[in-house]
């Protein structure tokens, strides 16, 4: 590496920590204000707090009632997980193995699945209709619809890469339908759900919009929900609000941490012949 | 071990479901479109004998492969009758025809290691675990791939994995072996030594075959009787010998032998001494036992397609009976010479046996532009229609 390189590579090093900053800057802003007594943490900078008040997140545990939030929202993202995994695989692989306009044309309209954005009022009307409305189910139904297109988007052009050959081997085997699915499909999908699996799970765990419109009480609150037990039109702990936040996101990040690679895998498959 | 008729066997592919494939097909070959669709496979009968190992060949989107799906029960049958062992076979599923199948890219199932890729179809046939377990054993020594039983596919290499898919099938023992292009994977070594290997499992499993394959080679190694196909039409049907010996086309005769026969435009004419074929200014008599079939067959004096193939070209003989030709390009392959040679303005081979030249023939034949003269015998001869390209002898 010549002079002129190692200058324009150092450039870039700094440019892209000045563009970190954007990220770190927040990030820090609130795990240091979650430390902090309430009025010091009003001022939201990133000043050492004055004393470390662990106590903080001890409040956060009692009076936001994160255990029973917590058991929601794992409800929640679990259930959503297995229904979408299930059916976007079942979905693309009819989509993919059986050539038909109708295949063909439901393949296409998954694509309006995903432009397709939430409408809160139809939402609540039909769960209403259905009996449903203000319950975890509701809105599991609704996250599953809302997360099944791009799942099984993923999955179809996974499956368009596992050759046809497969599956006519297992046919003159004699596996037929379901049992050829499950025997020959399904323990092949394996990287892909798993990459859906993590998304799914993500995104059915930070959703704070949806659950606002389709839950009732408090006792069905979702983890995010958590921090409106501290954030309200006359007073705001943002110490509270900052450690609850930090609780919420911790899972969701240590989920990330193990299983990043599946992820990454798991956009690009197809991308390039592996 | 079963015997395979197929009776006018036909495969339409739908004109509105598979506009695409007609499309292409229209492009790539020469496929009859209808208006029922598109013709894959035309006709297609054949009757196969118990334990025969019959290869059915010819370049790709001839139909070959479509009628061995059809065989298998994975692609529907459009037309004509299927039986195997005297059964009707239409209408049965692939698992219930009794037949094992062998894919060009393997179709190992990736997850299960090769013991459970073998056990597999034996399990859903609910055998017991010590049969199947046996089974497999029996199997796996016979391809000499025992110590692989606990490994996944993806451990293999391409020839393992290839034994591992024969072996799934023979642990099924079944009355009809297919087995689709299941050498074209392999480099060239390992196939010739996989070509070598089918033929000794024949000889061990004896069952009826049905062979895929778009190599002339292997179709020549392997079968007992080879089907010729182009655009979905059976050209020929015939041992290797009678098809390398007495092609029924233009078609047949280019397709089977390496390198390629040579064609030239030439006359055949009819006199007193009888038949001889004129080329280049140049007469020669046609061997009396292909004057007699000519004869038989009411054919006139006419222009022909004269074929020839490279290792029937002599460079010595009757000086008065030589064509005249400069050397383009020469290939040194070992044990022969491939020469090409410009011949009234076509390009010609000529096989020439090392063993036949001296130090100074080598030389001059190896020098490009080297004006040569050659010769071939009236008794290896192959003349076709001009316009038909049949076998005039046929």
């Amino acid at each position: 590496m010549n002079h002129a390189e190692k200058k324009k590579n150092a450039l870039f090093g700094a440019l892209l920590w000045i563009l970190s900053l954007i990220i770190i800057y927040p990030l820090l802003m609130v795990i240091l204000a979650s430390f902090k007594e309430k009025r010091e943490a009003g001022s939201l900078n990133i000043t050492l707090p004055r004393a470390w008040l662990w106590e903080n997140y001890l409040e956060v545990f009692e009076r936001g009632d994160i255990l029973r939030c917590l058991f929601n929202s794992v409800f929640v993202s679990v259930i959503t997980v297995i229904i979408v995994i299930a059916t976007a695989s079942l979905l693309s692989y009819a989509i993919v193995r059986r050539d038909t306009p109708v295949c063909r044309l439901i393949d296409k309209l998954l694509t309006f699945g995903i432009i397709a954005p939430f409408a809160a009022m139809p939402t609540m009307q039909l769960l209403q209709l259905m009996g449903i409305y203000g319950s975890l189910w509701g809105m599991i139904f609704v996250y599953s619809a809302l997360y099944l297109p791009f799942s099984a988007m993923m999955i179809t052009s996974y499956i368009k890469g596992l050759p046809k050959d497969l599956d006519e081997a297992a046919v003159i085997d004699g596996a037929t339908g379901m049992g050829l699915f499950v025997r020959i499909i399904v323990p092949l999908l394996k990287p892909i759900a798993a990459t859906v699996m993590i998304l799914v799970f993500m995104w059915s765990w930070n959703e704070l919009q949806i659950p606002m419109y389709l839950l009732k009480s408090s006792a069905q609150y979702t983890l995010p929900m958590s921090v409106y037990s501290f954030y309200g039109a006359f007073s705001t702990s943002w110490n509270l609000v900052c450690a609850d936040v930090i609780v919420v996101s911790l899972p969701v990040i240590l989920l990330y941490a193990f299983a990043q690679k599946y992820v990454i895998s798991g956009m690009t498959a197809g991308a390039v012949k592996m | 071990m079963a015997t395979v008729v197929l009776n006018k066997i036909k495969k339409i592919y739908p004109n509105a479901a598979k506009k695409r494939k007609k499309k292409e097909a229209e492009k790539k070959t020469n496929l009859q479109v209808t208006d029922e669709g598109v013709l894959a496979v035309q006709e297609f009968n054949l009757e196969i004998a118990d334990k025969e190992f019959i290869v059915l060949v010819g370049p790709s989107g001839c139909g070959k492969s479509t009628t061995l799906r059809m065989v298998a029960g994975l692609e529907e049958i459009s037309g004509g009758d299927l039986y195997i062992d005297g059964k009707r076979m239409n209408d049965v599923d692939p698992k219930d025809r009794d037949i094992a199948m062998v894919f060009q890219n393997y179709a190992l199932y990736p997850h299960m290691t090769v013991f459970e890729n073998m056990a597999f179809s034996l399990k859903l046939k609910k055998v017991s675990k010590d049969i199947i377990e046996q089974k497999v054993r029996e199997a796996a020594e016979i391809l000499d791939i025992t110590q692989y039983l606990d490994r996944k596919p993806k451990a293999l290499s391409g020839g393992q994995r290839q034994r591992v898919a024969i072996g799934r099938a023979i642990v099924r023992n079944p009355k009809v072996f297919l087995m689709d292009e299941p050498l074209s994977n392999l480099d060239a070594k390992l196939r010739n030594q996989m070509r070598a290997e089918i033929l000794k499992l024949r000889q061990r499993i004896d069952t009826t075959f049905i062979y895929v394959t778009h190599d002339q080679t292997e179709a020549m190694t392997l079968g007992d009787r080879i089907v010729i196909m182009k655009d979905g039409v059976i050209q020929q049907v015939g041992t290797p010998q009678e098809v390398f010996d007495h092609p029924a086309n233009l078609f047949v005769a280019g397709f089977i032998g390496m390198p390629q026969m040579n064609f030239f435009e030439a006359e055949l004419q009819l006199s007193e001494d009888g038949y001889a074929v004129a080329l280049g200014g140049v007469a020669i008599p046609i061997s009396a036992e292909k004057q007699a079939r000519l004869r038989q067959n009411g054919i006139k004096a006419q222009p022909v397609t004269l074929g020839i193939r490279p290792e029937h070209i002599s460079l010595t003989g009757d000086s008065t009976r030589m064509l005249r030709g400069t050397v383009d390009v020469s290939e040194m392959m070992g044990s022969a010479i491939h020469l090409h040679v410009n011949v009234l303005g076509r390009d010609a081979i000529i096989i020439v046996p090392t063993t036949e030249l001296d130090a100074n023939g080598h030389k001059t034949v190896n020098t490009i532009g080297h004006a040569i003269a050659f010769t071939f015998s009236g008794n290896l001869v192959h003349l076709f229609d001009r316009e038909s390209g049949s076998n005039l002898e046929a």
